[in-house]
């Protein structure tokens, strides 16, 4: 009877769970946080174990030195990095000018892209079009064609190791060394870089908001500066702090804009210090110091994420996209002023998005790099008689355009998987915003953003190397990798995305009984489509120029930046650029052909 | 919570397992490492023509994975594949990976393959460089094999003593050069103590040796007994401008008393140099800084094209003299001190190489052949270990200039366009240039001392 009694009860709380079990994962964001909670656990915790682990381990390089055995506990890589007699210029400086440069960068990029995208999307200032598809360049092309563009221009005589600039040779005037070397120049380049992340992210906010609030406010006679600052700003404030959230991470681990413009000054930031500790991968000499910074610049990117959790996961928190119509009310710049605004924009446009694309193009076609004085040469493209190495004319180098379609094909793969997981993860953590698992899967699809590129690829690679179906097949590898590392993207710009999404659209097709599938593709996706979009987009962009994620795992041919340190080696820069420049071309055509099929692009997301 | 405690317990258990991998490398020879210790074993006996008859029957149409911190070994491809097609017409379809990596990278890929033990798809042989870390990573672990061929041990003019174990292909040369146009026409160094002068800071374009393994090892290579008896000398030789210069500064800094000249001119070089992220950039910055200095690979001023501003007329190379002409009727070098310093590259097969015969028959194509040796031989700056199989560059400088700046090189020319490129062959660096050789087993015990001093004037420049 007991025995009886005791199965009965066993099969009931059984059945119990099932039931619970089934109600909780028939919520498609609970299956969702539950499966890319597991996968991104793993998938991130590997490296970061590995990187604690070279923190208080031995290294072969450093027997003799931190320890005696290879993984024997140690504290050296601590007292080199924080009490040693090169801890000042090894860390602590380059600490404080990482700092330095993270914030200004984030003013410089949250100013120029918030003022752009205002201008765009809610003033009548002409020339949007043109404004908002060149604003995008910079963030096209590689970090250091801008550093190098500015260097080019402003390096004058006044500057260590300096010579006649474009500046000086134009108006004879020598630039001061701080406006070529240094902070100021570091932090604006990057700052510029990374402009489009808010003219992005704030824009998509700027463009699509119900203007009821602020059409409220003016007809109780707010002035404009209070509804600006009491309206506009708190609605804005997500995009704000999700900009500087990336913004910050991404100039503190930026390594070729401080090398370009801090280098020949002996100006180190964190960024820089690590990858020469890191150059040699996990056997490198200095690895476990490398470690300990690689740790550092985490921990601080835990920081800002955390801020940036406790501010969307707070009631401060604004839909901007509901079920009820609205229009945004455009500020008039006055007939004479709308002409003068767009006038001053698109000169500090051309000169900053324009010049060094162009300065871009130049370097694969002139003889030695940034030499102007006997005009221009289409050799580089055109022989077909052998350069150097084997290596003819870019349209003659089978090896290069090889390359480009490995890149491709590459970077649709890691863009798909990468935009629909971030897209899913986005959709779900916004749905489930105030549970602890949402909290937790969100912060854990940030966290590769913030893990450095090249330990990343030092740790998949030694990974892979002990599966050897694995190591046979490095594109899997780099795919892998790749999507670990652009998941970010896709989420925080989905994340944006469906917490502007009110959830009563959904919500009405769900009492329709219309499945989830359908509502996903029929009613979020059409919504939010630009801003979705961009989840796909950036982790294409950002690996169609990447080389540090696949430095270790991808052969020499397979990607086009791998190959290019070879064309570098060879002695050729001019076909470096020149692969570089097909790189941003081929950006440049997805993004159009995406904005024809889609009719949504980076820049056509927020309204040019 | 249970569930990311059992998480993070599976995540740590693979990490674990992958670590513990990852150091079981170890010494003891894999059956694979073993059989390939014979097979070069016996190879090191065998004629160039035997060797490649069991190349070819080992690697019929198969791919031989090699990687190379130098790319130049594509070149030699496809006359390896010809000369094996000869034995096994299958080689005509045999391929052989042109992976590149720099220095640092190169040793994590291949160290990474042998410590994970892998048998499949790892790389074969290597061409690789950087003394310091061969010798830790590579050999005193005792991963990398090495293979001296028959024809190159048997040759009258090469050294096995010096280039021999680890087996070197070539040595490549970084050296003293000077911007002599413009405003810097006057600027001549001939005393290796003039990189001290105060007047050129900030006008030494090199690499960092932070970024460059082997721009640290040649100063490493300063404090040996040989280089600060010399450094000694061209101290206290009349052409050195900058005797001002206390190097009783850094009496203490070495544990040998002679090694103050050592440190000292560390010290200067380091203070007055400006680095650059590669040897490219360095020499662009070079070449538009008038009465600069640049301790650049010889070999990068090659690829420089002549245009109205830019002209390697204007570089003087330091041991060589401004008006340097037919590099086979040298006389002494112009440069109390040293002219340069040649590392080498060196030639490994791996562990677990699947085809060893054909590694062996590569790297003895490569190193004994002219035909291997030539896309290295057409460029100043490289010398092999076995020099019969250089291209003569003593007269690479003579030839035409046309107007559109095409400079059209000839043997038979009388008109010395470019005297920078008028190389000399080994012989001549050796004996009159002095130049400093990497000698690995040096680096290492010297590595750590050096090494604290380096970073620490870098740190506080």
């Amino acid at each position: 009877m007991d025995k009886n009694l005791t199965m009965d009860s066993m099969k009931l709380k059984i059945k119990k769970g099932v039931n619970k079990g089934l109600t909780f994962f028939g919520v498609p964001a609970n299956s969702i946080l539950v499966i890319f909670g597991i996968l991104l656990l793993i998938l991130t915790f590997i490296p970061l174990i590995y990187i604690l682990m070279d923190c208080f381990t031995v290294h072969l390089m450093e027997i003799g030195l931190a320890g005696n055995s290879v993984g024997e506990f140690t504290w050296y890589h601590f007292y080199e990095v924080f009490a040693s007699e090169t801890a000042v210029a090894n860390f602590y400086r380059p600490l404080g000018n990482s700092l330095a440069v993270s914030v200004l960068s984030c003013v410089f990029a949250v100013l120029f892209g918030g003022t752009v995208a205002y201008l765009v999307t809610r003033t009548n200032m002409p020339f949007k079009k043109f404004i908002s598809a060149v604003f995008i360049f910079p963030y096209i092309m590689p970090q250091w064609t801008l550093a190098l563009f500015w260097k080019n221009f402003f390096i004058s005589t006044n500057c260590t190791g300096g010579y006649v600039g474009e500046l000086q040779a134009l108006t004879g005037w020598a630039s001061p060394e701080w406006l070529v070397y240094g902070t100021f120049p570091i932090s604006l380049v990057l700052g510029l870089h990374y402009a489009p992340f808010a003219y992005i992210l704030i824009g998509g906010i700027l463009r699509n908001m119900d203007a009821n609030l602020e059409e409220a406010a003016t007809i109780l006679n707010v002035p404009r500066h209070k509804i600006f600052t009491h309206i506009t700003i708190p609605i804005l404030k997500p995009a704000i702090l999700s900009t500087i959230l990336l913004v910050f991470s991404s100039a503190m681990s930026s390594y070729p804009v401080a090398t370009t413009l801090g280098k020949p000054i002996n100006y180190q930031v964190l960024a820089t210090i690590m990858y020469s500790m890191l150059q040699g991968g996990r056997y490198s000499r200095q690895a476990g110091m490398g470690a300990i910074i690689s740790m550092i610049l985490i921990l601080i990117g835990v920081i800002i994420l955390i801020m940036n959790t406790v501010s969307t996961g707070s009631r401060k928190q604004y839909t901007t996209v509901s079920g009820k119509s609205g229009q945004i009310s455009k500020q008039n710049l006055g007939k004479v002023g709308k002409w003068i605004v767009a006038a001053i924009l698109s000169i500090i446009v051309v000169f900053l998005c324009i010049g060094p694309m162009v300065s871009f193009i130049f370097e694969s076609i002139l003889p030695n790099s940034g030499d102007y004085s006997s005009g221009f040469t289409g050799r580089w493209w055109i022989s077909q008689e052998v350069l150097r190495n084997g290596y003819r004319g870019i349209f003659y180098t089978p090896e290069i355009w090889n390359a480009l379609g490995g890149s491709i094909l590459l970077s649709l793969v890691c863009s798909v998987f990468a935009g629909t997981f971030g897209l899913l993860i986005g959709y779900a953590v916004s749905k489930k915003r105030k549970s602890r698992l949402a909290q937790g899967v969100n912060a854990l699809a940030f966290l590769p953003y913030l893990l450095p590129s090249i330990s990343l690829s030092a740790i998949f690679f030694m990974v892979s190397a002990n599966i050897p179906w694995l190591y046979a097949m490095p594109f899997l590898t780099c795919v892998i990798v790749g999507v670990v590392k652009y998941i970010p993207f896709a989420s925080r710009s989905s994340l944006n995305a469906m917490l502007q999404l009110s959830n009563e659209i959904e919500e009405a097709a769900l009492i329709q009984n219309v499945p989830w599938w359908k509502r996903m593709v029929r009613i979020v996706f059409p919504i939010q489509k630009s801003s979705f979009l961009s989840g796909y987009l950036l982790p294409f962009i950002s690996c169609m120029r990447e080389l540090s994620l696949f430095v270790f795992i991808a052969p020499t041919g397979m990607i086009l930046t791998t190959l290019m340190f070879q064309l570098e080696e060879t002695g050729l820069p001019a076909l470096e650029n020149g692969a570089n420049l097909i790189l941003v071309v081929v950006i440049l055509i997805f993004n159009y052909l995406i904005n024809k099929v889609t009719g949504a692009s980076l820049d056509k997301g927020i309204g040019g | 919570m249970r569930k990311t405690k059992g998480l993070f317990a599976v995540s740590a258990g693979l990490i674990c397992a992958c670590a513990m991998t990852a150091c079981g490398g170890g010494n003891q020879d894999t059956p694979e490492k073993a059989r390939n210790r014979e097979v070069i074993a016996e190879a090191q006996t065998l004629s160039r023509d035997d060797l490649f008859k069991k190349a070819a029957e080992e690697i019929g149409g198969d791919t031989l994975r090699f990687i190379g911190t130098s790319s130049r070994f594509k070149n030699a491809i496809d006359g390896f594949k010809a000369e094996l097609s000869k034995y096994n017409s299958a080689c005509a379809n045999m391929t052989i990976t042109t992976d590149t990596a720099v220095d640092g990278e190169i040793y994590q890929k291949l160290i990474g393959e042998i410590d994970a033990g892998l048998t499949t798809g790892n790389y074969d042989a290597a061409l690789v460089q950087d003394g310091y870390q061969l010798q830790k990573l590579g050999l005193d672990t005792g991963h990398f094999l090495n293979y001296i061929p028959k024809e190159w041990s048997d040759a009258s003019d090469t050294n096995a003593k010096l280039n021999g174990n680890p087996f070197s292909l070539q040595y490549n040369m970084k050296t003293w050069m000077v911007n002599n146009g413009g405003a810097g026409a006057d600027v001549v160094v001939d005393n290796i103590w003039d990189i001290t002068l105060p007047k050129y800071k900030g006008h030494i374009h090199t690499m960092d040796p932070n970024n460059e393994n082997v721009n640290r090892d040649w100063l490493i290579m300063l404090t040996s007994d040989e280089w600060c008896a010399k450094l000694k000398t061209a101290y206290e030789a009349s052409t050195n401008d900058n005797k001002s210069l206390n190097v009783d500064e850094f009496k203490s800094t070495g544990s040998k008393e002679d090694q103050k000249y050592a440190y000292a001119f560390i010290n200067g070089f380091l203070q007055n140099a400006v680095f650059a992220a590669d040897d490219g950039a360095a020499r662009d910055a070079f070449m538009r800084d008038e009465g600069s200095l640049g301790w650049i690979v010889y070999s990068k001023i090659a690829s420089i094209q002549e245009t109205a501003a830019i002209s390697k007329k204007n570089i003087t190379i330091a041991a060589l003299g401004k008006d340097a002409g037919d590099g086979k009727t040298r006389g002494d070098s112009e440069i109390d001190g040293f002219g340069g310093f040649m590392y080498k590259h060196y030639l490994q097969i791996m562990p677990n190489a699947a085809h060893p015969y054909t590694a062996c028959a590569f790297i003895n194509y490569l190193s004994t052949t002219a035909e291997g040796y030539a896309a290295w031989g057409k460029d100043i700056g490289d010398y092999p270990s076995m020099p019969s199989i250089n291209i003569d560059r003593t007269k690479y400088g003579y030839g035409e200039l046309a107007e559109d700046y095409t400079f059209t090189q000839s043997n038979d020319s009388t008109t010395n366009v470019f005297p920078c490129l008028n190389d000399p062959a080994s012989g001549w660096w050796e004996d009159k240039a002095d130049v400093v050789i990497e000698d690995p087993a040096f680096i290492v015990g010297e590595y750590n001392n050096v090494d604290t001093f380096i970073r620490r004037v870098i740190a506080n420049k």
